[in-house]
């Protein structure tokens, strides 16, 4: 499988915030790759670094095998993106917003290749109205198209759902969906909604404060055998640096109370075994069963949670 | 390059803010017109009470489409600076408060690019701007008032004068002011950018270019020595009324005018070559900034 995006230990700060923290994740070719995150987890701000709208304080971002950084212009040839919600000249019609994207994407315009774009999103009929007039959700579909005119091979869309009522949520979907299958394009979807993901991607990250939590296939993630394990123990301290020299990393984290961790359901036993062997005394395993559940609980921000990226 | 000019001009000119300039200069123009062929011999015996004894004026003549032209650009270019910052001020800022200017900026076009296009855009609105206030104002004034040798009213030092400049010998000097204006209205248009990469809506810097330039306009009208040797050589409005230097026509030792001469045209090269420096300062640090700067709109 191709790697078409790939981003290394990429860091922003904004003053003394971070918002991003050593991420690294890759997506592969055909993908659609969920961006997974609460509101200020560091997506839209990884995103704006993807398409080079903010520079990153370190860390690199490859994209088409190329670095964003010095071929910014031949990437960008071949990316669409909706950033948040897509604003577009209210003043000028859908047709003329459209044609004015295609210009600066380089491409050369006719009136049938836009036409083909605003009946792909449902806008033919209205393509001489002012975007002023428009809905959120037809706004939305013309920033879907202003992202696709171009025949992009990556498209990138922040949070495509937001403001849109569930047939708009549905169509935009169904979009992605048709997008990958039948043009076989790269699609990567930041949303703050794990059942959004849940329906479209085949991989996802979760970011949280800015640090990846796990990536991963999406079955493999949300597959019942695989659960999301919660232990108390006596020292969760030691307990929890124990498990970061194990083979049972992926997900690990600790927060006052508690370890969590991505773990397969046959491998508990082991798990129980190796931490009583390393005198660890357990009071209280229990699994939270759904990625949802971790997801929610990750999320919370009454929680201090401390993540082992891997 | 073009293609990205040709989508900067289509936005500005399907603007209907764009238009606000046009009218108002159409609007201060037709008054001054409608006000001059009405009432213009009151005008005229206030600016000649002082001399009237010592010259001959047929002031019926004094009153025509070149002095008309004289008066309203004596007028206007101390207010059309404000007009361009509209437009210039809102380059960036403008796009970032829509929301577009992320969008623009992930397609294959380098911010340096962008920013140079956007700026060559509101070059061409400033032109056009101009053109049409020559239109109106030059070229309207010719058709109601009429050819005739022009009269410029000139204070230098403590002396007050008027110069004649015959009608054969003025049209090249309203060229060459429209184009000193143009050079000096960019300048504007780049303090205007400058700010514009800075702000994330329109009024922060549409009010700042208009306060900076209000503020020195004041300054470079004080006429306080130390001011006048420290202070004004380094503001730029003091070199936006140059364009009048070309109506200053040249007198011979019987002090009779110099068909087609300028009095001190190194002033006006020193005035355009401080102008076209301060356009070059502005749009560098407008480019650097804007190069450096994250979209966060």
């Amino acid at each position: 499988m191709n790697t078409i995006l790939k981003t290394n230990q990429l860091s922003k700060s904004f003053k003394d915030f971070k918002a991003v923290d050593n991420l690294s994740f890759k997506v592969n070719q055909g993908d659609i790759f969920g961006f997974l995150g609460q509101n200020g987890a560091g997506k839209s701000t990884t995103i704006r670094m993807l398409l080079s709208l903010i520079q990153p304080d370190s860390g690199s971002i490859e994209i088409f095998g190329m670095n964003l950084q010095t071929k910014r212009n031949d990437i960008l040839r071949n990316v669409g993106a909706v950033i948040e919600k897509p604003d577009l000249y209210k003043y000028l019609s859908a047709y003329d917003n459209l044609k004015l994207f295609a210009k600066m994407s380089g491409i050369k315009v006719s009136k049938s290749l836009l036409m083909d774009q605003l009946e792909l999103v449902g806008l033919a009929s209205r393509y001489n109205s002012k975007v002023g007039t428009f809905s959120q959700g037809m706004k939305q579909r013309l920033g879907i198209a202003v992202a696709l005119v171009h025949n992009p091979e990556l498209i990138v869309l922040d949070e495509p759902t937001n403001g849109l009522d569930p047939q708009g949520i549905a169509d935009i979907r169904n979009l992605i969906l048709t997008l990958s299958r039948d043009r076989n394009k790269t699609v990567l979807v930041s949303s703050h909604l794990l059942s959004e993901i849940e329906l479209i991607a085949n991989r996802m990250i979760i970011i949280h404060h800015g640090k990846k939590v796990v990536e991963g296939e999406v079955k493999e993630l949300l597959d019942p055998s695989k659960t999301i394990l919660k232990i108390e123990t006596g020292d969760n301290s030691k307990a929890f640096e124990l498990l970061s020299k194990s083979n049972w990393t992926k997900g690990l984290t600790i927060t006052q109370n508690q370890i969590q961790l991505e773990i397969t359901k046959s491998d508990i036993p082991d798990l129980v075994r190796f931490l009583t062997a390393h005198q660890t005394d357990i009071y209280l395993i229990q699994n939270l069963h759904s990625l949802e559940d971790y997801f929610l609980k990750l999320t919370n921000p009454k929680e201090d949670v401390h993540v082992v990226t891997n | 390059m073009f293609t990205l000019l040709q989508i900067e001009l289509h936005k500005i000119y399907s603007r209907p803010r764009t238009y606000i300039a046009f009218a108002a200069i159409t609007a201060i123009v037709l008054i001054f017109q409608f006000a001059f062929k009405y009432d213009g011999q009151s005008y005229m015996d206030l600016m000649l009470q002082n001399i009237q004894d010592n010259f001959e004026i047929d002031k019926s003549k004094a009153i025509n489409g070149y002095f008309m032209c004289y008066i309203i650009l004596n007028t206007l270019l101390i207010q059309v600076p404000i007009l361009v910052a509209l437009v210039a001020a809102d380059t960036i800022s403008g796009e970032a408060n829509m929301g577009t200017l992320r969008l623009m900026l992930t397609k294959p076009v380098s911010r340096t690019q962008l920013l140079l296009v956007k700026f060559l855009a509101s070059f061409i609105f400033t032109v056009c701007l101009l053109i049409w206030m020559a239109i109106i104002a030059l070229f309207l004034s010719l058709l109601i008032f009429g050819h005739e040798d022009m009269l410029v009213f000139r204070v230098k030092g403590e002396e007050s004068f008027i110069l004649q400049i015959t009608k054969d010998d003025i049209m090249w000097r309203y060229f060459a002011a429209f184009g000193y204006a143009a050079i000096a209205l960019t300048v504007i248009v780049a303090l205007g950018m400058l700010l514009s990469v800075f702000a994330e809506n329109s009024i922060g810097p549409i009010v700042a270019t208009v306060c900076i330039v209000l503020f020195f306009t004041i300054v470079s009208n004080m006429n306080i020595p130390v001011i006048d040797r420290n202070v004004k050589p380094y503001l730029f409005t003091s070199y936006l009324v140059g364009w009048k230097g070309f109506f200053y026509i040249g007198l011979d030792s019987a002090e009779q005018p110099i068909k087609g001469s300028i009095e001190n045209w190194p002033a006006i090269q020193k005035s355009i070559y401080i102008l076209l420096g301060h356009i070059g300062f502005f749009l560098s640090m407008a480019i650097i900034s804007f190069r450096k700067k994250d979209i966060l709109s």
